[in-house]
């Protein structure tokens, strides 16, 4: 008979445990996961952005000494904080921006007119095509002139970018490059707008193309690779357009 | 191997107990389990009309924002004007376009004219003088307010936060589109809205853009424009699917709060942005919890209770009857002044009453009885005396001669009946008289030795014509016990008479004396056929004769033992015995030592 009496007091038991347990109390649903997301170049998914590694520079023709802009290192370094908190925001916060400035200016070996062009709405082909290579081989290559044990280090996995303040005229980004004339970043007359012009060519380097028809000038977007980069950088933005085509 | 008994074999107090406590406690657990559900039901609902009441007054709120300043935008100049309205004029208009509203960042007019198709003619930022002009045909701001329709941008995210770009035909007086009116206009106070928009003490909404980026969320785990469509919740809203905090996918672990949350969704019509309200589980479900506990615990108590006081009310309940069973008991043992006390007034109290009634008839028919037996052997004896000394005088008579032979036979054989008959009478008369309480005792100080001795003498030539050996233990001395000699020795005589009928064919017989606590106890042994089991129950009752084989010739009335009894009780003694069936019988009566 106590067989009886336990087998209903252990029924009245569980059937409270299931109480407990099961009713009124909610089912978590499983399956609320996060998408991570790979940010690339523009034009090549295989190039990861997640980490990117600026070594920026002075490049003064051999001729253009004496106009040596004396707070070259700051005025370099506000800009690109400026572009370091832009892009961590645009990016958000996928893409890790990190630089290092040569310390010295990088003097040219030649005049100012080997290296420019006159036409320089085309931003300056030519610049890049003269001054890249120079610093190329007299900063990073150990024989160089200019080779220096602690700068060049590239840390592994980061996408490397040049950015050049140009003792000269244009401006113009390509592939790992952006070259910024001194002047957009220092004379008040840019002075709302010069972080965004850096800002523009840095995106180059990251494949974006310019969102404005050449040579109207008619902008085809309002973000920093049209219209925007004549806004300031507080105030322009990576249209969503531009986003996806970085991976996000 | 376990056997279930089967529940109506139990005894009828467990039986109670257990459909008692099936009977009340299957309700209440019944009861818990759903009012638990119930109280569930309504929370979730009452939880889901909070957080979709939210998103609506949000949603109504980010609706009324927008509208309210695409209203600003949408100008109608004052008079006939076709060409482009002065510059100066429209700097004057922009300038207090942005100084009016806090949400513009950028105002600029752009041009419809063909002259100047798509060119920005007056631009005004609040953060810069003298903006760069630029022809902005392309961009959809423009082409869609030059076709008379106002525009709102995706949302873009800048330094200082979520944007939309704006935009608007202006209208000259007839209707006529003569500039676009487009502005730059920060989401900061949406962004407000949605961070001050709270459920209990840490719910709060989510707004993210059709594109699924983030616009605000009062948690700041995500950054303003990050990608958050991806997050299972957000894609579901913007997906259109219904997320009403109802679903069983409208509860899991928020990215959010990093704990299990109760989301409810909505997608904004028209620029189809996602306001997700969630609400932490902990938060949400504290009140409901504390309730459920409740629940529970008040099952638990009520369920104790139960189990506590069911073997009371079983006991109450099988109480009367086990009162019957045991009155039922004393009246078997012929006890009819036992009454049956049964408090409750319902059925089993009307039992009682008439179990007591029923124990007072019978008692009443045992009087009746006794009485009649007590007359009946009364009157009996004398005649039975009469018969008896006639019969004497025949005998001697015989004796003399002049009687036939075969009369003196049939004179022994009256003789012989009318002892029985004597004998009977007598009993008859004892039973009654003890029956009727009138047994007259007279104690005083006995030698035990000397009335033993005395029987002894008696029966001597009884059990050695049946070869039975006589044992007496030698006398203790100056063994004297309270008793009524005359008692005394008919308690002897029969218990020894009794040891010598039922010993069949040579035996032994032994008397021996014990002290016991200022008793001195008497036992007679025998080897003679014992008593069965069946017997040793019955033994002392009236006219109960032990039937075993070899004893259907033994004479005897049955009321022997039965008055036996009644005299060592009398005499404040008691009588027992210990028997054997087969191997003989000891009785044993302890009376008072006087010492
Ligand atoms: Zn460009």
């Amino acid at each position: 008979m106590f067989k009886y009496l336990i087998a209903v007091l252990c029924l009245v038991f569980g059937a409270l445990t299931l109480m407990y347990f099961y009713i009124g109390v909610p089912v978590i649903y499983d399956g609320a996961k996060d998408v991570i997301l790979n940010v690339h170049r523009a034009d090549n998914a295989e190039q990861s952005i997640s980490k990117i590694y600026i070594s920026a520079f002075y490049f003064v023709p051999k001729n253009k000494k004496e106009d040596i802009f004396t707070g070259w290192s700051t005025t370099l370094q506000e800009k690109l904080e400026a572009l370091m908190r832009f892009h961590t925001v645009e990016l958000q916060e996928k893409s890790e921006l990190t630089y290092t400035i040569y310390p010295e200016p990088i003097i040219g070996r030649l005049n100012n007119i080997e290296y420019d062009t006159f036409i320089t709405q085309h931003g300056n082909p030519e610049a890049l095509r003269h001054v890249v290579p120079e610093i190329e081989s007299r900063v990073f290559e150990a024989n160089g002139d200019l080779f220096r044990n602690d700068f060049g280090t590239i840390p592994k996995d980061a996408y490397h970018v040049l950015v050049v303040m140009y003792e000269g005229v244009g401006s113009i980004g390509g592939d790992n490059i952006a070259l910024i004339s001194r002047t957009f970043l220092t004379s008040s007359e840019y002075a709302p707008v010069s972080e965004s012009l850096l800002a523009h060519e840095f995106y180059h380097t990251l494949g974006l193309p310019d969102a404005y028809t050449l040579p109207e000038g008619t902008v085809t977007s309002q973000d920093i690779m049209g219209l925007g980069r004549y806004t300031p950088i507080g105030q322009t933005y990576l249209s969503q357009k531009s986003l996806q085509a970085l991976g996000l | 191997m376990y056997t279930l008994i089967k529940i109506t074999d139990s005894p009828l107090r467990t039986r109670f107990l257990l459909y008692f406590i099936i009977l009340t406690t299957a309700p209440v657990l019944v009861l818990g389990a759903v009012a638990i559900s119930l109280i569930d039901a309504s929370h979730r609902r009452d939880v889901s009309a909070l957080e979709l009441q939210l998103i609506n007054q949000k949603i109504e709120e980010t609706e009324k924002f927008l509208e309210r300043t695409l209203g600003v935008l949408e100008v109608v100049v004052g008079y006939d004007q076709k060409v482009d309205i002065e510059l100066t004029q429209q700097n004057f208009f922009l300038d207090g376009l942005l100084s009016e509203n806090d949400a513009f960042e950028e105002v600029s007019f752009a041009s419809v004219d063909s002259a100047a198709y798509g060119k920005e003619t007056a631009k005004k930022s609040k953060l810069y003088k003298n903006p760069e002009l630029f022809t902005v045909a392309l961009l959809p701001k423009f082409i869609e307010a030059k076709e008379g329709k106002t525009y709102i941008s995706e949302v873009y995210y800048t330094l200082k936060g979520p944007f939309v770009t704006m935009s608007a035909p202006v209208r000259n007086r007839n209707g006529i589109i003569v500039e676009v009116l487009s502005a730059e206009v920060s989401l900061q106070e949406v962004v407000q809205s949605i961070n001050a928009g709270s459920i209990g003490a840490r719910g709060g909404i989510v707004l993210a853009d059709n594109n699924g980026r983030l616009i605000a969320h009062r948690e700041p785990i995500f950054a303003s424009g990050a990608k958050i469509g991806n997050i299972f919740s957000i894609k579901r809203v913007l997906a259109g699917e219904k997320v009403d905090a109802l679903q069983p996918q409208d509860r899991y672990e928020s990215l959010f709060y990093k704990e299990p949350v109760v989301g409810a969704g909505k997608k904004m019509p028209d620029l189809g942005w996602a306001f997700l309200a969630e609400w932490p589980l902990s938060d949400a479900d504290a009140v409901i919890n504390g309730v459920r506990n409740q629940v529970l615990i008040l099952t638990l108590v009520s369920i104790l209770g139960v189990l506590f006081f069911a073997p009371l009310v079983a006991s109450r309940l099988t109480k009367p009857i086990n009162a019957l069973k045991s009155g039922a008991e004393e009246i078997e043992q012929g006890h009819f002044d036992k009454e049956v006390s049964i408090a409750t007034k319902d059925e089993l109290g009307e039992l009682g009453l008439a179990f007591n009634r029923m124990a007072k008839g019978l008692k009443r028919l045992e009087e009746l009885k006794n009485e009649f037996v007590y007359i009946a052997a009364h009157e009996l004896r004398a005649p039975v005396t009469a018969i008896k000394g006639y019969v004497s005088l025949l005998v001697e008579g015989r004796a003399k001669g002049g009687v036939t032979l075969e009369a003196a036979e049939f004179i022994d054989r009256i003789d012989r009946a009318n002892e029985g008959l004597v004998h009977l009478v007598n009993d008859l008369l004892e039973v009654a008289r003890s029956d009727a309480g009138k047994i007259e005792i007279a104690v005083q100080p006995v030698s035990l030795g000397a009335v033993v001795k005395d029987v002894v003498a008696t029966m001597r030539i009884l059990a050695e014509q049946k070869k039975i050996t006589f044992q007496v233990q030698g006398e203790i001395a100056d063994l004297h016990v309270l008793a009524d000699p005359d008692k005394l020795k008919e308690i002897l005589t029969n218990l020894i008479s009794n040891a010598i009928k039922y010993t069949l064919g040579a035996g032994a017989l032994a008397i021996k004396y014990e002290l016991d606590q200022g008793m001195v106890i008497t036992h007679i042994e025998d080897t003679g056929v014992g008593i069965s089991f069946e017997a040793q129950k019955k033994l002392f009752e009236k006219f109960y004769r032990v039937k075993a084989a070899g004893t259907e010739e033994v004479n005897g009335t049955g009321l022997g033992l039965f008055i036996v009894k009644q005299l060592v009780q009398k005499m404040g003694g008691k009588i027992w015995f210990v028997s054997q069936e087969g191997k003989g019988s000891t009785f044993s009566f302890s009376l008072p030592r006087v010492s």
